[in-house]
């Protein structure tokens, strides 16, 4: 995780991608589908049968008149049997829940889920540098980069869902150096013109919500 | 293939998109959501109250802030309803009507502002930014409920419209201050969100802005504020203030045991405030996860289409890079602010106060849907739109007019129209209906049941129209007509000639036996799941399988 990080930040201004870099992406997601548990995208448990046993009779009949006969169209069984459908469903599940910021910085809350273990991957005074990171990173650097390193992870999260004790790990390396690009220009832009006092209140600050954090996690 | 400018073809499609909005905030609009709602039924009462006596339930005229169930809600709708009542008749259709109305009308308004916050370069992109926004979830969730959250959001938007053309042309400024001041009395969000975003266009556009305008438009505003003034100290306008989560601050502060309790207390307060902040930008929130309330929610449908995220992501990206001008520091200022009082209350992403969000959130999209048109064959973006907005109607369909008439049927209320049925049919008997469980089901009876509201006023606890805005508790005891609304009392109730009615927890099978009652109806939901039971009890009958052990059955005898 560290070293693709670190490769990846090294040639985030290059316009190609280091096979390096590229290299330890593709053993980090090897990892990350080995140790997620793998729910199959048509497995449907017991409560949700009986959803789609229930809505099933909600439909209304729709059917087609031609040439005096009626043509009738199994739209119930279109939405909730067919395999595509579900599927479909279980996808957008997973990728929204991966692209999720509550699930990085504030452990899903306020909107927790149920069946899995949150917790903050990240101390919430990161959120600004990680959106202003990204930004910049959508502005100044390279899109090849972001596409491989951010989507690459996210479509195989969106694959394998949710259910890892480690979390998406697999987004590390994004929003590592994201987080950082954009702590270092905030730092270059702003915090270096600070006087002193405010720069000693902005490290306290930023030492509490640490304590914070940890003690969060620790209850 | 090349669309060129062209104002009446654009003048054309946005009428078709204003047909397609109409249609789709009224059709079925009586039974579609099935039921209705305990807010919907204390806004048509109160409505039909003020027309036939020009007082409210409690008997009070024309209040300035409804006092309903303490909640003392800002007055307009019910104002408008009563006229609605007078012209289309008294019906579940006329309690709706206004919020159809303003939702569409706010497609034009959604139109104008796009044109003229001129975030578009292609002259189609403001046509799809209004139609997004006609067929979104979100807007037609509450396009179709009976109380006042879409009338203080198109209020509101309206008078945000003319401030920003205001901006440019001062003359605007008074008429939109004024719009928005009118907007606190239309929903409880609004009285919070306007001084803050006020506040906010005046810190960031002070320089561009006409001054003796826009001190005119804040006399307007406090002008429009002076009945709203005469209740300011009182309880009734402090109503929501108990949404605060104070009691989550000190449980989480507990958790940093490390540190004095007032930073702690101030931690927990930044993280809470963050998080719930952060969820009404979040995409699992906007694009897949609907509202935890399921009367605010439609079933397995957020409040915008999946789909809807590459532009949501696209107008960010477009947002930043011009974050500069003054359009998108405008539409910035609209979409940060709109949260800030629901951040401070503990619900998880409410979809109905954070309603104002959701102009901001559509221009963001127009804007990103533009960006992907300019970089898109035309070929191609037309069939794109075509098939995401065909999928986005089939999706409506299905969760709005098949999944939620049946499976919300019940948390919006199902079953008090045929409750009173019921008590008409047995007019000569007295009916106890039971509240443990349910909301306040006086309100619903009285609505279907037409009760005279020179004959509620009368039977309602007087005290409370004495100390109308300082009683803020409400109790939901109520005795009128042949109705009285309170927990059954099994010790007393069955001793005396009553039906008592239910859910279907609170009369089991082991109760009707052992107290000799014999059910007189049942009413069931469209999924067929029991929503109220009617027992007549048989004191005779208990008396004597009890042998006369109740001091009652002496009574009786």
């Amino acid at each position: 995780m560290l070293a693709t990080s670190i490769f990846f930040h090294l040639t985030l201004s290059s316009s190609k991608i280091s096979k390096i870099s590229l290299l330890f992406l593709v053993l980090l997601l090897i990892f990350q589908w080995q140790t997620t548990n793998k729910v199959s995208l048509t497995y449907l448990d017991n409560d949700e049968q009986r959803v789609q046993k229930m809505r099933l009779q909600e439909y209304p009949p729709i059917h087609i008149t031609f040439a005096n006969k009626n043509i009738w169209i199994p739209v119930a069984h279109w939405f909730e049997e067919r395999n595509e459908t579900i599927v479909a469903g279980r996808i957008a599940n997973n990728f929204f829940q991966t692209i999720d910021i509550n699930q990085y910085f504030f452990a899903s809350h306020p909107r927790e889920r149920v069946g899995v273990k949150e917790f903050e991957k990240f101390p919430y005074f990161f959120l600004l540098p990680f959106l202003y990171g990204l930004a910049l990173f959508l502005t100044k650097f390279s899109k090849k980069q972001f596409l491989v390193f951010l989507f690459l992870p996210l479509g195989l999260l969106s694959l394998v869902g949710y259910q890892n004790d480690l979390g998406p790990y697999s987004l590390f390396p994004f929003f590592v150096s994201t987080i950082f690009l954009g702590t270092k220009d905030l730092h270059d832009k702003f915090f270096k013109k600070f006087p002193l006092r405010v720069k000693a209140i902005i490290i306290i600050l930023i030492l509490l919500i640490f304590i914070q954090t940890i003690g969060y996690a620790s209850n | 293939m090349r669309l060129t400018n062209n104002i009446f073809l654009q003048l054309c499609l946005l009428i078709i998109v204003l047909f397609l909005s109409i249609f789709l905030n009224t059709y079925k609009l009586e039974s579609v959501p099935s039921g209705f709602y305990v807010d919907e039924a204390v806004t048509g009462y109160n409505a039909y109250s003020l027309l036939q006596t020009g007082k409210d339930e409690y008997g009070v005229a024309w209040p300035i802030a409804l006092r309903y169930f303490g909640s003392y809600s800002p007055p307009l709708y019910a104002f408008i309803t009563s006229a609605i009542i007078e012209i289309n008749g008294y019906s579940i259709n006329s309690i709706r009507l206004l919020s159809s109305i303003s939702a569409s009308l706010m497609v034009l308004v959604a139109f104008f502002f796009l044109k003229s916050l001129k975030l578009t370069g292609n002259w189609v992109s403001p046509i799809l930014g209004v139609l997004l926004f006609a067929v979104c979830p979100w807007n037609i969730i509450f396009a179709r409920a009976g109380y006042e959250i879409y009338l203080g959001f198109f209020i509101f938007s309206l008078g945000a419209l003319f401030l920003w053309m205001g901006i440019n042309k001062g003359i605007f400024i008074p008429i939109g201050i004024s719009l928005l001041s009118l907007s606190m009395y239309g929903a409880h969000t609004e009285r919070f969100l306007v001084p803050i975003f006020l506040t906010s266009i005046f810190i960031l556009f002070r320089k561009k802005m006409c001054m003796p305008y826009f001190i005119l438009g804040i006399l307007l505003a406090l002008l429009i504020q002076i009945p709203n003034m005469t209740i300011a100290t009182t309880p009734a306008f402090a109503t929501k203030n108990d949404l605060f989560y104070s009691s989550v601050l000190t449980t989480q502060s507990v958790k940093i045991p490390l540190l004095p309790n007032p930073v702690s207390l101030l931690l927990s307060f930044t993280r809470e405030f963050s998080s719930q902040y952060l969820t009404y930008f979040s995409p699992r929130s906007l694009f897949s996860l609907p509202d935890p309330d399921p009367q605010r929610s439609i079933p397995d449908l957020s409040v915008f289409y999946p789909w809807m995220v590459i532009p949501y992501f696209a107008g960010l990206f477009t947002i930043w890079q011009k974050r500069r001008s003054d359009n998108f520091k405008f539409i910035a200022v609209l979409s940060l602010t709109a949260p800030l009082p629901m951040a401070l209350t503990g619900d998880p992403f409410s979809t109905q106060r954070a309603l104002p969000l959701l102009l901001p959130l559509v221009l963001i999209m127009s804007a990103g849907a533009d960006l992907i048109i300019q970089k898109l064959p035309c070929k191609i973006w037309i069939t794109a739109s075509f098939i995401l907005l065909t999928v986005s109607g089939v999706m409506l369909w299905r969760s709005y007019f098949v999944l939620l008439p049946n499976e919300r049927a019940k948390a919006w209320g199902y079953g008090f129209e045929q409750l009173a049925e019921e008590i008409k049919k047995h007019s000569n008997e007295k009916f106890i209906i039971d509240q443990s469980r349910t909301k306040p089901a006086y309100i619903e009876l009285a609505f279907f049941l037409k009760y005279p509201p020179e004959k509620f006023h009368q039977e309602v606890d007087r005290s409370i129209r004495e100390n109308y805005y300082t009683n803020a508790r409400f109790d939901s005891y109520y005795n009128f007509g042949n109705i009285e609304t309170r927990n059954i009392k099994w010790e007393e109730d069955v001793y005396n000639n009553l039906v008592l009615v239910g859910d279907s927890l609170a009369i089991s099978k082991n109760q009707e036996k052992e107290h000799s009652l014999t059910q007189i109806f049942e009413i069931k939901d469209p999924l067929g799941q029991v929503v109220f039971q009617g027992f007549r009890t048989n004191p005779i009958e208990k008396c004597k399988a009890s042998s006369f052990q109740s001091p009652l059955c002496m009574i009786k005898e």
